[in-house]
Order: C-alpha cells, then structure tokens, then sequence
C-alpha cells in the first residue's frame, strides 16, 4: 500500500510504500537530477551487540570497510564502473548511526536504483580483497588526521563521552582494521543488510511505479534477525573539560561540547532538532550580541559556527570557531549561558531566530540531494522532515525556554583546542 | 528556463534566467578586474569591509539583524578568481516571496540592502573609518593563513606558486599579509571608487521573478555608471620548460603530492571537450586512477585530477606516503600514457561521454552553477549553452582524446612532504 504525505505550505509531499520488507519513500521533484539513497540502520557506533543470545564486539571501523567493500560485484566487476556506464554517480558514506549508499543521475533512473539496490544486496569478499582495502583505508585515516577540524572534533567528542564509539573514528584505526576478515563482514551483511533493517529514499522527478517495480524485481525477502544494540553506560557528565592539541594551523581553532540527554523518539528528536536550533541561533546567530561583542573586541571572526546533533543514542550542542585566544572564548560562552539562565530571551531575538530557521529549512528543499539526505536523517529515528517546518514555526517560548534550562548547563560543557605550534598558549 | 539579457549601460550586463524549480532567488553582481599583485589585496579586504556594515546600518549587528528579518537574507561580498581575472562579487540569495508567513517582500528588501552595501558604505571623512578597516584586516589575515589549516589546498597553491611564478596566475586571489599590511583606509577608499566606477559589471539573476521586475530592481538600487566593457585576458599559451620537482617539507602525517601539467587548451578552444574527456577517463569514480593507482597498487585513497579551462592547467592530486613518491608518480604518468597512446576502451569512452553529458544537464538544477556557467564563458567573450558543449562531447572520438592528450606537457611535480619524509 502506497500512502501519500504532503506539506501544504511548502509545495512538497512524498509517497511511503514497502517493498519485501523495505519501507520507500519517493520524494517528487521537478528537477533534472534524481537522488537515491539506500540508508542501512548500521554505522560506527554498532560494534556490540547481541544476536540470537550470542554477544559480538566488533573492531572499530567494521561498518565503514564494510562499506567500502560493497562495491565489489559476485561478477567480479566494480560497481563505480557500472554506474558511470549509466552516467549515474555513485558514492557512500558511513555515519555514527548508518551506512549511506546512493547515487545521481539524469538518465537511466530505473537500472541505476537496480544497481543501487544489487550493490547492497549481493556481499562478495575474499581475503585479497580485504587485503587489498587496508592500505587505502589506511590512507583515508591519515588524510583525516592531518584535519584539524576533524582532530578538534574527536577531540571534543573524547572530553564529553567516556566510553561510547561516537568517540571514535568511523574508520577505526590502522590497528583495528587489521582484525578485519570477509568471515566478519559477512556477518555483519547478514546482521544488518536486512530489508526491515534499511530504507529507500528517492527524490527526483521520477514515477513511484517504477521505483516499485525496480525494488520487486531486485529485492529477496530477508530473513528477521533477533539483535540487540548495546551502549555503554554514560555519564550525563563530560569525562574530563578539555583537549588540546599542537598542529600547523593559521589560527587557533576551538569547539565548546555541551552533553546533553538524547531524545527519547521521532516526536522527540524534531521537537528537540527546531528549539536547539531556535536557542543556537538567538544566542550565538550572527545578530546575537554574542557574537558580535567578540567580534567587535576582534576575538571572534568569520569563522563562528554552532549546530545540535543528535545520534546513534549521543546528544551534544557544539560551537565552533577560531580565535587568537580560545580560552577567553571558552569562557565568555560559559558565562553567556549563565547570564541566559536569567531572562533567556526577548521576543524579537527569539521571532528573529524562528525566521532563520525556517529559513534555512527551506533551503534544504532546493535540491533532490540535500532534500534527501535530510529526510534520511529522520527516517531511522521515526520523525519526519516534513512536519520539521512546522515544529520550528510552532515552537513556543516557553517549551524553547524549558529545553535551554535542561539543555545549556555550563557544568556539562568541555572544550577541544588546536593550537598553532608556532605559538604558546592562549 | 528562460533568459533574457539587458545592457544596462555600457558595460553594465544583466541577465535574467527566470524558472519557478526553486524556492530562494539568487542574484550576483560581478565586477571583473585583471588579477594583479598591486590590487588583489585591496579588492579582497574591500569585500570584507563592504559586508561588515554600511552607512544605513553601520554595525555588524544591526546590518545582520536588517538581514535575519528578511528570513535571512544572505548577503555577501566576496572575491574569486577565473583564470588570471579576479572577480568582486556582491551576493544576494533569499526565499522566495511566495514562502514568507508575514507577506515580507524579501526581495525588494534584500535588493536595498545589496544597494546599500555596494553604493553606501560606512564612511568618516571620506574615508572607511580606520577601526573598521584595521579589525578587517585582522580577519582577512587570518582569513589567508587558514589555508594551512587544508594542506591538500596548501599543497595545490604551493604547486601553482612554482609553476606559474611569473605569471599573474599564481597571484593569490584572497590577498597577500605582506601588501595587506601597508593598506591604509584612504587608500582603501581610493581602490573603491576606482573598482565601482570602472570595472566590467555583470549582474546575474536566478528565480521565478520576471525579468522586468529585476531589471526594475537593478536601475533602482545598483546605479553603476557607464564604462569600458573590457574583456581580460589569460595566458593560456606559457610552454612547459622541462619537469621541475620540488618537495617541501609540510607539517603533515600524510604527503600531499600535486603533478602539474600544461594542456594549452581553453573551454574556448574546438577540442577543449576531448580534454575533459581525458580527464574523466583519468580521473572518474572507475577511472584509469582509481582502477590502478588507488585499487591496483593500493598507493593513495584519493587521486584525481583538476582541469583549468581558463589557463590550461591540469593537476592531479594525491594524498600518499612520502615513501612512495616515486612510484605514485610513475603510476599517474603511466595512466596518462595509456591515454596517449589511445588505449581507451569503448566504456571508458562511453562513461566518460554521459558523464559529462549528465554534468550539463544538472547544472540547471543550481543557480550557482548556472550562474557559473555563463559568468566564465561572457568573461572570456564569448557563448556557449551547456547544450552546445553537449553536442561537442557527442563528436570526440578516442583518437580526439588520445590526440589532446598528446600535447599536454608535464611542468611542475610538487609534494608537500609529510610524516617520514627525510628532506
């Protein structure tokens, strides 16, 4: 059954279906460019967990190689090449609560999603081949920590959870991905590549029919598999309140974590998505005078960002930035909070920073692709993108205000700093 | 979609593309001047300091807040470069007047405010005020220093510097620390008055607007005089003198190595389309790199190539161990000569054919790009639809592409060394 979803105000709606056990959503769109993405209900952040009474602990990194072995056919072929046959572009990605995989393309919808949906479908690996991925993984790793963003991240996610994968590389490390074999990642396909533990999502100018006739013909029913995540306990606490770090960077770079409890469903997470984003933006958005009291002493410069982020069960609010003295940053933002314990905000910061956001949620339907990817961001978690808008305009003061009282405590806030060699601290 | 184009003035362009596919609108104004040492700086921190504030709103926060009103409007002030000509870019994207819940009319909201900031900035006696000037000199500082926050872009701007040494090529389109420095806010002043009332103006639109309200739009709040509608050349002719190798030692754990060459070719030039096939066949996602260099001898995670069609510069990038050098090089050389002596099988062709193909038809789907498209092309004096080109790519055979490949010269082959590099 094909069920019909639509958003009034904004023009859009998508359908929903289910092919063998594989919950589809087709998002139509007047453009060009199609975008299909097959998301796995498997990431980094899944190496424990029970199955069938039996405990596995995977090393660090598993879903990522996993990922990247998909590609390789049971015909010995290479997936990318079959794709470019099409003129579809394909690619993948692997996140803390999900494995990606998904292509674009203008012409020759049908055979490229048929491709999309083989490529998960039909695991092949030997040893050689898994050999063969460990120095480019390697290479991949050593890009990554040659990023100082990316150094100052993981910095950061190590000060606020002690033991928890969202910590960790989704590559693992050079170790780690020693103790992969095909016998591991072929248990893991079997685990988590199950039709009821993925979903399809397509937006482009495409027919609902022919997606569904694309996914029946591919797909095989899959069999249910009884399995149990597990999470380290965690503190609502940070481990320790700061990391730093020595790196050839220009300007000292910075980010402020604060923990936060995670939402507990779909209703939750968006609810939880829009007042994070409302308080964010009226207190450290570019009209706030926050930032532009640092910006006018010359401590903060372009470079100033902030977002929520909640995932694979770890919720935590960052700012981002760079500034010739990250510490004074680190504690001006401490007592910004405190001062907003008292009053938070007034109306027109708060109209202000509604506007914003809604703005820039509807900017996220401007593309097949964006559009999408921030539909799957939902999926999993059961919310859905399409009442978002709604939960941004209909956010009220008091709720937004309850959720920065429960959400910004200073006592909950760590720091990650990469300061340049060249000089000394702060 | 459709275009419709405007003189303004002389030397004042408008273009209108009109479609209903989005819903923001996007309109930027280009002023183009040649790339030089002497000015680039200048016309860099001008951006900075034209998007902090203007007379109407002279803090950052009051002309921010103007802006969030307008459902953030985004307004910007930029600089990019097109081969040796740099472009000073003033950038207006909002939503669409459809999607406000108030009935704000963003557009003509944000339309003022692009006026103001290219028409009336902040002034004190004539001049920026030198506060402003100083605090933005100290964030385009830091601005040009974060470039070694990237060293895969340090490394291809390092590369660049070498091979193009004494070329307006290798002028740094952000600024220089050392001019920067020595600019005072009269002076300033003086390269303002200059940029606005004598660059080449073109104005771009993207949105479901009609072209007669924007044109309406642009008399009222982009009053530009008229000037000389000047075209800027680039060099695209500098021959290869023989390889030159050069290593540098970066503070990095991986290698970062850029082997640049001289393809002579332009996006204007008849076979420019068998070159961006010869670097597809290079350079696709299952393309003569990745099979060889990344899968075949494991050296690199990412190894692809990037074609200037405005200098005629191909580089290709890979991220390796230093170690290795010498092999990631032979590899890469070796992918080329294949091209060069047309092995080039029909799939290589074929992908590499509908890759391109697919690439002209999704740059509809962007305003920027669409923007980007014709912006390269009018600066370069002349047109050419993205499905023209197409028609182009359909005619190159494999021999084209062989051929084409035939005559690229190797120049410069930079590593920024990394981790157990002995230099």
């Amino acid at each position: 059954m094909t069920e019909l979803f639509e958003n009034t105000a904004l023009g859009e709606k998508y359908y929903k279906t289910n092919v063998k056990g594989l919950d589809i959503y087709i998002i139509p769109k007047k453009l060009s460019t199609v975008y299909a993405s097959v998301a796995v209900n498997f990431g980094s952040s899944d190496v424990e967990f029970e199955r069938e009474g039996e405990r596995v602990r995977l090393p660090a990194g598993t879903a990522h190689f996993l990922e990247h072995k998909m590609f390789d056919m049971p015909d010995g072929t290479d997936a990318f090449e079959q794709f470019s046959l099409l003129g579809a572009n394909a690619n993948a990605y692997t996140a803390a609560s999900r494995t990606c995989y998904m292509f674009t393309c203008t012409d020759n919808f049908a055979d490229s999603l048929a491709l999309l949906l083989r490529v998960v479908k039909e695991p092949c690996f030997s040893d050689a081949s898994v050999d063969k991925e460990r120095p480019i993984i390697t290479q991949e790793i050593r890009m990554y920590m040659d990023d100082p963003y990316w150094k100052m991240h993981f910095g950061l996610l190590g000060a606020l959870y002690k033991d928890d994968p969202i910590k960790d590389d989704p590559a693992g490390s050079e170790e780690t991905i020693a103790e992969i074999s095909p016998e591991l990642l072929y248990s893991c396909h079997r685990a988590f590549y199950r039709n009821d533990n993925m979903a399809l999502c397509v937006c482009g100018d495409v027919e609902v029919d022919t997606v569904v006739s694309v996914a029946e013909t591919v797909l095989e029913k899959t069999e249910p598999v009884s399995l149990t995540r597990i999470r380290p306990e965690e503190s609502p606490m940070p481990v320790f309140d700061r990391a730093e770090f020595r790196l050839d960077v220009g300007t000292p770079l910075f980010a402020v974590g604060i923990k936060c409890a995670p939402p507990a469903d779909g209703e939750g997470l968006m609810r939880a998505d829009a007042e994070h984003e409302i308080i964010l933006q009226a207190i450290f958005g570019k009209s706030g005078s926050f930032y532009n009291g640092l910006y006018e002493e010359g401590l903060l410069g372009d470079r100033f960002s902030s977002g929520y982020s909640s995932e694979a069960g770890c919720a935590h609010i960052m700012l981002y930035g760079s500034s010739d003295d990250p510490d004074l940053v680190y504690r001006r933002v401490y007592e910004e909070l405190c001062r907003r314990r008292n009053g938070f905000l007034d109306a027109e910061e708060f109209e202000r920073a509604k506007k914003v956001c809604y703005s820039a949620a509807l900017d996220t339907y401007n593309g097949t692709e964006d559009t999408a990817n921030a539909f799957i961001g939902f999926v999993f978690e059961g919310g859905d993108l399409f009442k978002y808008t709604d939960y941004l305009r209909n956010a009220s003061y008091e709720d937004v205000k309850k959720t920065f009282m429960e959400s910004y405590k200073p006592e909950r806030m760590a720091f990650s700093v990469i300061y340049s060699k060249e000089e000394q601290n702060g | 979609m459709q275009r419709k184009d405007y003189i303004l003035r002389e030397g004042v362009s408008l273009t209108v593309l009109t479609t209903d596919k989005f819903k923001s609108n996007l309109l930027i104004v280009e002023l183009r001047c040649p790339l030089r040492q002497e000015t680039a700086t200048h016309n860099s921190l001008l951006t900075n300091v034209l998007s902090r504030c203007c007379r109407r709103y002279p803090t950052l926060r009051e002309f921010n807040i103007a802006l969030e009103e307008l459902y953030a409007a985004d307004l910007d002030a930029y600089v990019s470069k097109t081969g040796e000509v740099q472009k000073v870019c003033f950038k207006l994207s909002c939503i669409e007047n459809d999607y406000t819940y108030d009935g704000t009319d963003v557009l003509a909201g944000g339309m003022a405010l692009l006026g103001a900031m290219i028409f009336d900035p902040l002034l004190e006696e004539g001049a920026f005020p030198s506060r402003l000037v100083e605090s933005e000199k100290k964030n385009l500082k830091e601005e040009i220093e974060s470039i070694k926050d990237d060293k895969s872009r340090l490394a291809l701007n390092r590369c660049v510097k070498y091979m193009c040494a004494d070329e307006a090529y290798s002028v740094a389109v952000g600024g220089d620390c050392a001019v920067l420095e020595t600019i005072n806010s009269a002076e300033l002043k003086a390269a303002y008055d200059r940029l606005i009332s004598t660059a080449p103006v073109s104005i771009y639109f993207v949105g479901k607007d009609s072209p007669e309200t924007v044109r309406d739009y642009c008399e009222r709040y982009l009053p530009f005089t008229p000037r000389e509608a000047e075209l800027f050349y680039t060099d695209s002719s500098v021959k290869a003198g023989g390889v030159k190798r050069i290593t540098e030692k970066g503070d990095s754990i991986q290698s970062k190595l850029c082997m640049g060459f001289r393809t002579h070719r332009t996006v204007k030039d008849s076979d420019y389309g068998a070159l961006l096939l010869a670097c597809d066949v290079l350079g696709s996602p299952s393309g003569k790199l990745f099979v060889n260099v990344r899968e075949k001898a494991g050296l690199c995670y990412y190894c692809s190539p990037l074609l200037d069609g405005i200098k005629g510069l191909l580089i290709i990038t890979a991220g390796i161990d230093a170690a290795d050098r010498e092999r990631a090089e032979s590899a890469i050389l070796k992918e080329i000569d294949e091209i060069r002596q047309g092995n080039i099988t029909e799939n290589e062709l074929e992908s590499a054919k509908i890759s391109a193909l697919t690439a002209y038809k999704e740059i509809y789907d962007s305003p920027t790009a669409i923007i980007n498209w014709y912006s390269t092309r009018r600066g370069m004096g002349f047109e050419l639809s993205p499905e023209e080109m197409s028609a182009r790519i359909a005619a190159v055979s494999a021999e084209d592409i062989a051929a084409v490949m035939g005559t690229v010269c190797p120049d410069t082959f930079y590593m920024l060394g990394g981790g157990v590099c002995d230099d």
